[in-house]
């Protein structure tokens, strides 16, 4: 009897004893990731209450972004294809948005899904050149088709008479007014969480090994029977979607629709984020947002603590601008992995302390 | 008076576009931050021309400028992702170029200027056709551009380096020939023609904020006429500057900007390596 | 080794009456101004251990390549299972049972062994893109019944301890095996096996042949394999067939094809050798 008990140690969280125990989310495993989860949790919903309006804004707006990174990540990072037209599949769901509320008043509930089909149907035709075209060509053609959804978004602005933008009312859900930064920091970060949520089921699941097979070596997934023209063109639709339905919440946020909001310069503060964050992870879809938002923001409050020449703080956006992409090229030289590989450092540091033996990583990208 | 401006653009586009390609070719990167070398020469033109009275002399100035900011972009930026994903690169030069653009506005605070440019006197040609002296002397430029760069690619050392290192990189560097130092050079005379291109648009049109607007559609003409062939873009320029012109004047201005990425996505349909461009290698198992 | 192998073929007496599951007929390709293979034809048995040897660049991978479906022939046919799959797209083929590994690998560096073995089910796995992104019910029940085939896999190829390691990081020996446990996973009828034995030691080459011999036992599948180790391939080998400049030299066992002065010649050059023993 006594052998018996000595016998009963406790389970160790990192040992999974079936299948289905291992295909779950391993973040949130262990008794203290449990714990930072819950304080996460509590922390999330104090978070607009506590905070200045100020902050929950940016807050929203890094939910927003970490949306849209995601799903650029999910085309770049996780299937390998590049997509500089992103920002046009962002505006079609805002110009989406905008018809449907403006012109014919629907609910937000039609609207949302409306915008993530037209999304869908214009990843299906910007996925299209996927077929024969890789890399920078097929980059090109989707920055093409950011030119003409931008073109045909610019016709309507203009002949609709909007002048500098197109003004939306709040809209409401249900019985509850989607207006104020309060109720939106949830509505915002629930759909920020929830997409993680998805694309990291899709990761785990058939489409998502297909696409990253597509992405490390593409003759040797079709012969392994992966059908990639449709899983190019799904990767396209599925990320398309997304963005679109981003830029539908994105519209709805800001009350305004405008074509100059959805520009190049878009896209590459996308690109930035996943490539501070790290590609082909959601996590690092998420940190990249979040730094890459509240980088200019970040500025303002240094700036705030010196005092700066006249010059400087006249053209301050400028300054903004420069220190954007001064980060973007000192991560791409200095960690071209991005933020998640510092934070997986961090972490692995902790979990072996006090051996300093790293697991290995491939530096390739 | 149409035929004028659009030949003029034309030449501006196809010497744009074959900054472009020179870079593309050595380096296989695509230059993103072409726009930006073009507003920023473009300013340094204005105020060279103000300091100095030779035009000759502050275009040499620009020139040098420009070829020693391509090349020193290469050597501390570009080379050090060499064996990265396409991507980096791209995104490499698109944060270079938000850089530059910050730094111009910084500096020259983005005001519409024009480049002094002394006599502007007009001949008539046969066929009702106006030219100014300017546009002649635009159009003499390029022209001038191209048969040096033909001769250049043709009969000396190092352009027939850059053609080899072009085709081949690795064969290339096998025979005994720094592809870093060919590509580095590559990166300077690409970064020196959008110089000279940007001190013609000075001369012809203003230097302002947007003109960056211009360099892209002039990637476009790089990609048309093939990203690795110089020649093509002369033809790819022509197209694209007489549709662009045609729709401003007969259509609107909002489809004028749209018309060359509708171009290049049917190309990048039905001819996606351009008019004249080699087709890229596809994998082998 | 030799001596632990069964009879050959497990079962000879029934080979004249199946019908071959892979009928290659007069294939010819050409890249370029390069004939790469000029009206070869061969017949795969069910169950068979085919292997295939000649001199580099006689178009033995290119034959492989062929029946994949990732260079369409010029002409000529290739039946499988008595059906054409001349011009088939690559995943089309590989749905019908064609598993195949690579010269050099080709594996998916990023992903790990288990992802990787995981992958070639694909064709069963049923999972789209509503089922995945929930990943609650039939979608996450799938995936456990893949990772169970997978184990199986991965435990009969001795993979399990690498089973979460990133395929990249693996040796070179061990990535060739990913590559067979990723063209098993897919429960072929025929595998296209391609140089598995290349740049390995000694003892790996043994390991390989001790895995092909069991899948050819075991489970019968057909398999196609390409291998320079001419020790190797002779001894556990049904058939050999010798490609030389594209063209189809012998057929036979391997005794008949080793021995045999034209295939001495493609290897070795004009002057005749006595055959090494």
């Amino acid at each position: 009897m006594s052998d018996h008990k000595i016998l009963q140690y406790p389970k160790s969280p990192y040992l999974k004893t079936s299948y289905y125990e291992d295909t779950a989310i391993q973040a949130f495993d262990t008794p203290f990731r449990k714990k930072c989860l819950v304080i996460g949790l509590l922390f999330w919903v104090c978070f607009p209450f506590v905070a200045s309006s100020y902050v929950v804004h940016i807050a929203n707006l890094s939910a927003i972004a970490a949306i849209g990174a995601m799903s650029l990540n999910l085309l770049i990072g996780n299937t390998g294809l590049l997509s500089l037209g992103h920002a046009g599949f962002m505006g079609a769901g805002a110009f989406t948005t905008a018809i449907m509320t403006v012109q014919f008043g629907l609910p937000i509930w039609i609207v949302i899904p409306a915008s993530g089909i037209v999304g869908a149907l214009l990843g299906l035709i910007a996925g299209l050149p996927s077929f024969q075209l890789k890399g920078i060509y097929l980059g090109l053609s989707t920055l093409a088709i950011h030119h003409i959804i931008k073109y045909g978004c610019s016709e309507y602005q203009y002949y609709g008479g909007f002048g500098y933008g197109i003004v939306l009312e709040a809209p409401s859900l249900g019985p509850l007014l989607l207006a104020g930064k309060t109720v939106w920091f949830f509505v915002l970060w629930i759909s920020a969480f929830a997409t993680a949520l998805l694309i990291a089921n899709l990761l785990r699941s058939k489409p998502g090994r297909a696409w990253s097979a597509i992405r490390d070596r593409d003759i040797a997934a079709e012969v392994s029977g992966i059908d990639i023209g449709f899983y190019k063109i799904l990767a396209f639709v599925v990320s398309s979607s997304l963005i679109s339905m981003q830029g539908s919440l994105y519209a709805y946020y800001t009350a305004v629709v405008s074509v100059e909001e959805y520009s190049f310069g878009l896209t590459v503060s996308y690109l930035a984020m996943i490539i501070v964050g790290g590609l082909g992870s959601v996590l690092g879809s998420f940190l990249g947002a979040l730094l890459i938002t509240a980088l200019p923001y970040a500025l303002i409050i240094l700036a705030g603590l010196v005092d700066l020449s006249f010059a400087v703080k006249e053209h301050f956006s400028v300054i903004q601008t420069g220190v954007f992409g001064m980060v973007v090229i000192l991560f791409l030289l200095l960690e071209p992995l991005g933020l998640v590989e510092i934070w997986r450092r961090v972490r692995c540091y902790f979990e072996l302390w006090p051996f300093s033996y790293k697991p290995l990583t491939i530096i390739k990208r | 008076m149409l035929l004028a401006s659009i030949v003029v653009l034309a030449g501006i586009y196809a010497l744009l576009g074959s900054g472009f390609v020179i870079i593309y070719k050595a380096s296989r990167i695509l230059n993103f931050a072409h726009a930006e070398i073009v507003m920023l020469a473009g300013y340094l033109a204005v105020s060279l021309a103000v300091a100095i009275p030779f035009s000759a002399a502050s275009l040499l100035a620009v020139l040098c400028f420009c070829f020693v900011l391509g090349m020193s972009i290469y050597a501390i930026l570009i080379r050090p992702l060499a064996g990265y994903s396409v991507l980096s690169a791209i995104i490499l030069t698109v944060a270079v170029g938000v850089l530059l653009n910050a730094v111009g506005v910084f500096v020259w605070r983005g005001e519409m200027e024009v480049i002094p440019f002394g006599w502007r006197t007009y001949f008539s040609l046969p066929g009702n056709i106006r030219l100014s002296s300017i546009e002649f002397a635009t159009l003499g430029i390029v022209t001038l551009f191209y048969a040096c760069m033909g001769l250049f690619y043709r009969f000396t050392k190092i352009g027939q380096q850059m053609r080899a290192t072009a085709e081949n990189p690795l064969l290339a560097a096998q025979r005994g020939i720094s592809i870093y130092r060919i590509s580095g050079i590559a990166w300077g005379i690409g970064f020196a023609a959008a110089g000279l291109a940007a001190f013609l648009l000075g001369i012809n049109y203003a230097i302002s904020l947007q003109i960056g607007n211009i360099a892209v559609a002039a990637f476009v003409v790089a990609l048309i006429g093939g990203l690795d062939s110089l020649l093509g873009t002369i033809p790819a320029a022509f197209i694209i500057a007489a549709t662009e012109q045609l729709t401003i004047t007969y259509a609107n201005p909002r489809l004028g900007d749209a018309i060359p990425f509708i171009i290049m996505l049917m190309v990048l349909m039905f001819k996606p390596w351009g008019l004249l461009g080699t087709k890229e290698e596809l994998d082998r198992v | 080794m030799s001596s632990n192998i069964p009879e050959r073929g497990g079962g000879g007496d029934s080979r004249g009456v199946m019908s071959p599951i892979l009928e290659v007929n007069d294939v010819s390709i050409a890249f370029g101004g390069l004939q790469a293979l000029s009206e070869v034809s061969f017949n795969v048995l069910p169950g068979e251990l085919l292997g295939i040897i000649g001199p580099n660049g006689a178009g033995k991978t290119v034959v492989l390549n062929c029946i994949n479906g990732i260079h369409p022939p010029d002409s000529g046919d290739i039946l499988f299972k008595g059906r054409s799959i001349r011009g088939l797209a690559c995943h089309k083929i590989a749905a019908l049972g064609i598993g195949r590994t690579f010269q050099h690998s080709e594996l998916f560096q990023r992903m790990t062994v288990m992802e990787n073995v995981i992958l070639g089910r694909h064709i069963y796995l049923k999972t789209n893109i509503l089922t995945g992104g929930i990943f609650w019910g039939p979608g996450r029940r799938e995936e456990v019944r893949a990772r169970e085939k997978a184990e199986m896999i991965m435990d009969f190829l001795e993979l399990t301890m690498y089973r979460k390691e990133k395929v990249g990081n693996l040796a070179y020996g061990i990535q060739k095996i990913v590559g067979l446990a990723r063209a098993l996973a897919g429960e072929p009828r025929l595998i296209l096996v391609d140089e598995l034995g290349t740049g390995l030691m000694r003892q790996e080459k043994e390991d390989v042949a001790r895995f092909l011999l069991r899948i050819h036992h075991e489970s019968k599948t057909a398999i196609v394999w390409i291998e320079h180790d001419m020790q190797l391939i002779t001894e556990i080998c049904d058939r050999l067939i010798c490609l030389s400049f594209g063209r189809k030299i012998k057929e036979g066992t391997p005794e008949e094809v080793i021995a045999d002065p034209e295939v001495i010649e493609s290897y070795l050059g004009k002057r005749s050798h006595t055959v090494p023993d």
